[in-house]
């Protein structure tokens, strides 16, 4: 048999990628081991959607007293059997979605792990051998350990397994402050967990506004969820049902489950000895078109290691597919290059965090700044929702007005983001923001009065 | 070539004016910013100011006629220039008096000598965007450039507002973006450490020339005075505690010198050859630096505003004046001009006159100083003004006495608020 592209990893990349390469009228076969949708349909972005509204409605819920909801039994608890059967139903209607969109794009699914056997061959885990002219390697990253003791432990679970537990732990310890560590937390917590946070770094959430996640924490701390920054994990005992683990400060923590979520790594288990193209730290490199050291074979998503998002593998995966066409003779235009400048990123967790571009500290080491920061504790919207913890904050060129990087907390912050991503990609500046007529009243004007205040033009504050 | 000058189109709602009364006539010599006629828009009078120097050629239409707007109403050149034939476009005494625009070529002016004939509005647009006129594909009617043309050059907001600073004209690049949009990334820098050559704004083109025209042609002196200012500034406060008004010291300068030229009316003239134009309302221009260039924008009749009603309007003017948000008629028919540089902390300089105004008057920066009263050392606060006066209508002596009025009412600024 022979393709004109064999797509490894049916995850965003891939499955972008073969859909795209197929409208465009190329043969292409996909080999997904698992189900289509990758980590963010099966293992990541949606299924941990799906609690964290469980969590957001818990939260809102204890609210109802103050609004003149008379709960009258106010015992909450999650049915995680119940909780499983609800997402897992999400997903399969997603990836069912998926399914037929790759179906109707003319891709061939194969349901099988593949190794690259050649510079234009794939092997089956049947033994199938598939020549292909042009190789897409989509096979995205899974959960990274790290060498603790005794981490090797039936009470430590990856943020995959977390999702299929059968009951909500009393006690859990998240090791790693990161995106995926504070969503678990965030989530464990509205369920009814005694959550604490290890983070080895002195801040979780490295790469947010500090501002930001000073907000996001003091809401989690008050929550009762513990955070331990600045001190990493030594040793973990496993006793029974019990774990207990020990910190570099010499402080224990008892725990009944413990998450690690350390940080992903790439799955490179696609190569073989025949075919290696360049590794760093583990990613597979590309040059910026996707092209790996290898002619005729390209890498996109989360494997190549640039940014591990769901939403950037997809605009990888439509670039590789573009670029392979052209090789392929099959249209004809210039080659894209991958283009991740402006990339959200989002933390759902109750409130939310969502930045886009520069950090305040980022954008002031090269560039003349200005601020605008609105707390959502002016906005109509948010108050009556009883959300008004939070703020919008835009970071702009002073000289131009050029919006450098946003940043949202609170209600809505992952949807507002996106607004100022728009913005952002095609050059608005704070001026044409300010300008904008947002609706009233929506938790989004915040993002027009924070553009407004680069400028000194906010109304609704001194 | 000779020069069209257009009627104007000073608001976005006007279609048509009527020329009120020539103030030049044929054969006479104009030059850049004289106002050659009154025009008569639907809201109000107005100078129309040539935008070229040189013999005025041709009246189009005679003083009464309606003509639509950016129709070439007179031709500048030098004697013997051929004009144009296609125009008059307006057919005159026209039943109703109703203006009936005659279908005919678009006026064609040679970009390399002549000007670009375009709306106000586009050349603004144009000067803010960095567009150059003569790459814009015209829609108007009459060939003119339309404020629409100049924005369908297609670029992003920030690249618009960078091509704007840098003098890159937009419309010779070729943008990246979708159906050929012009983002940052497509704008070249220059590298660091290269010569730039930035082309000026109309505004900077406009003050450059008349800058010139006016140290070549007026005969200019600057004089000084000190003038105690402690008093005004206890004042200022007061105002400022008392009622909320946030007053600054450069409007009890405008104050004083709108009383000031009520009783010097010769420093609210305008030399014209052998006769003295004594101007009846006093119009006072300030001189704003703004991103595109200098601008004077005019507080009319200050003579007859009350102190808080100067405050306001003048923060109002100087802020839109900032923005690039001022009407045509809020920028010109000013009678005497100030110029602030006091916050620079400059304590002494010598300001251009603004043609054809008399006079011009510096202010300069307030600083504590010592004097003595009574035999002892006191700290006062004192402030320069720098008037230069056209020598061709006022004397020496002459300014010095308005000078003193100036400094007299500012000492006493009670003088000013009753």
């Amino acid at each position: 048999m022979e393709k004109d592209i064999v797509v490894i990893g049916g995850g965003p990349a891939g499955y972008i990628a073969a859909i795209k390469a197929g409208r465009l009228g190329a043969q292409v076969l996909l080999a997904e081991a698992g189900s289509v949708g990758g980590t963010c349909l099966n293992r990541g972005c949606i299924p941990t959607k799906y609690y964290a509204q469980s969590a957001h409605t818990i939260l809102e819920l204890a609210q109802g007293n103050d609004r003149g909801i008379i709960i009258k039994d106010p015992t909450i608890t999650v049915d995680m059997e119940l909780a499983r059967k609800g997402k897992q139903k999400t997903v399969r209607k997603l990836t069912g979605g998926v399914r037929s969109l790759l179906s109707a794009a003319q891709v061939e699914l194969v349901q099988q792990k593949a190794t690259i056997t050649g510079n234009h061959e794939v092997t089956l885990e049947d033994g199938t051998v598939i020549g292909a002219k042009v190789i897409i390697i989509a096979t995205g990253s899974s959960s990274m350990a790290v060498p603790i003791p005794g981490i090797d432990s039936p009470l430590t679970v990856t943020s995959e397994e977390i999702l299929d537990l059968e009951m909500v732990p009393k006690r859990l310890v998240i090791i790693g402050g990161g995106v995926i560590g504070i969503e678990f937390a965030s989530i464990f917590q509205a369920f009814g967990s005694d959550v604490t946070v290890i983070e080895a770094q002195p801040d979780i959430l490295p790469m947010f506004d500090a501002a930001a996640v000073t907000s996001l924490a003091k809401a989690l701390k008050k929550r009762g969820v513990r955070i331990y920054s600045g001190s990493g994990v030594t040793r973990m005992e496993t006793l029974d049902h019990e774990a207990r683990l020990t910190l570099a400060d010499g402080n224990t923590i008892g725990a009944d489950l413990v998450l690690l979520s350390v940080g992903r790594k790439a799955d490179i288990s696609c190569l073989s000895d025949q075919v290696s193209p360049a590794i760093d730290h583990g990613n597979i490199m590309t040059d910026e078109w996707g092209m790996t050291s290898i002619s005729g074979i390209y890498a996109a998503g989360d494997v190549t290691g640039r940014r591990l998002l769901a939403h950037a593998a997809y605009q990888m995966g439509e670039t590789v597919a573009h670029n392979a066409c052209i090789d392929l003779r099959i249209i004809a235009d210039e080659r894209k290059k991958f283009n991740l400048d402006i990339v959200p990123s989002v933390v759902y967790a109750v409130p939310e965090v969502a930045s886009v571009g520069l950090s305040e500290a980022e954008a002031a080491a090269s560039y003349d700044t200005v601020v605008g920061k609105f707390p959502l504790a002016a906005n109509g919207r948010a108050l009556a929702s009883g959300e008004p913890e939070g703020f919008i904050q835009v970071v702009a060129d002073r000289r131009y007005g050029q919006i450098l990087g946003v940043c949202c907390v609170g209600m809505y912050a992952s949807e507002i983001i996106n607004e100022a991503a728009l913005a952002m990609k095609h050059e608005l500046t704070v001026h044409e923001v300010a300008e904008t007529i947002h609706g009233h009243p929506s938790v989004s004007e915040a993002f027009k009065e924070a553009a407004s205040a680069c400028i000194g033009q906010s109304y609704h504050m001194i | 070539m000779a020069e069209a000058v257009i009627m104007p189109k000073t608001g976005m709602a006007m279609e048509e004016g009527v020329i009120i009364e020539w103030l030049k006539e044929e054969g006479d010599t104009v030059s850049m910013g004289e106002v050659i006629a009154q025009i008569e828009t639907d809201k109000s009078t107005m100078d129309l100011e040539s935008d070229a120097a040189g013999t005025l050629l041709k009246r189009v239409y005679p003083a009464g006629t309606t003509v639509p707007v950016t129709v070439p109403i007179a031709w500048i050149g030098t004697p013997g220039e051929k004009i144009p034939e296609d125009t008059p476009l307006v057919q005159q005494e026209t039943q109703q008096g109703q203006p009936t625009p005659v279908e005919a070529e678009p006026v064609k002016v040679s970009s390399a000598t002549g000007k670009i004939p375009a709306t106000p509005a586009a050349r603004r647009v144009a000067g803010e965007t960095g567009i150059d006129l003569a790459s814009v594909k015209a829609s108007g009617k009459h060939g003119e450039v339309r404020e629409q043309d100049v924005r369908a050059v297609k670029a992003t907001p920030l690249a618009k507002r960078i091509a704007s600073d840098t003098g890159v004209d937009l419309s010779q690049i070729a943008g990246s973006g979708h159906a050929g949009k012009v983002y940052s990334r497509d704008i070249p820098v220059a590298p660091a450490g290269e010569d730039r050559r930035v082309a000026l704004t109309n505004i900077q083109k406009i003050t450059g020339k008349r800058m010139l025209e006016s140290v070549q042609t007026i005969p200019m002196v600057t004089e000084d005075i000190p003038v105690d200012v402690t008093l005004l500034l206890e004042m200022k406060q007061s105002i400022r505690d008392q009622s909320g008004i946030q007053a600054s010291v450069n409007d009890f300068v405008i104050k004083a010198v709108a009383r000031a030229l009520q009783m010097h009316p010769r420093m609210n003239s305008v030399f014209d050859g052998d006769a003295l134009i004594y101007r009846h309302e006093i119009n006072i221009g300030m001189a704003v630096a703004t991103e595109r260039g200098l601008l004077v924008p005019v507080l009319r009749q200050a003579d007859m505003l009350s102190f808080s009603q100067l405050t306001e309007r003048t923060r109002d003017i100087i802020q839109r004046g900032r923005a690039g948000k001022l009407g045509a008629d809020e920028l010109t028919g000013s009678t005497f001009s100030i110029s602030n540089v006091g916050m620079f902390g400059i304590t002494s300089f010598s300001p251009i006159i603004n043609p054809p105004e008399a006079g011009i008057l510096g202010v300069c920066a307030i600083e504590q100083s010592p004097r003595f009263k009574d035999g002892t050392v006191v700290e006062r606060s004192i402030m320069t003004l720098s008037l230069t006066f056209d020598h061709r209508i006022i004397d020496g002596a002459e300014s010095a006495q308005f000078l003193q009025t100036v400094r007299d009412l500012l000492e006493n600024p009670l003088r000013l608020l009753v």
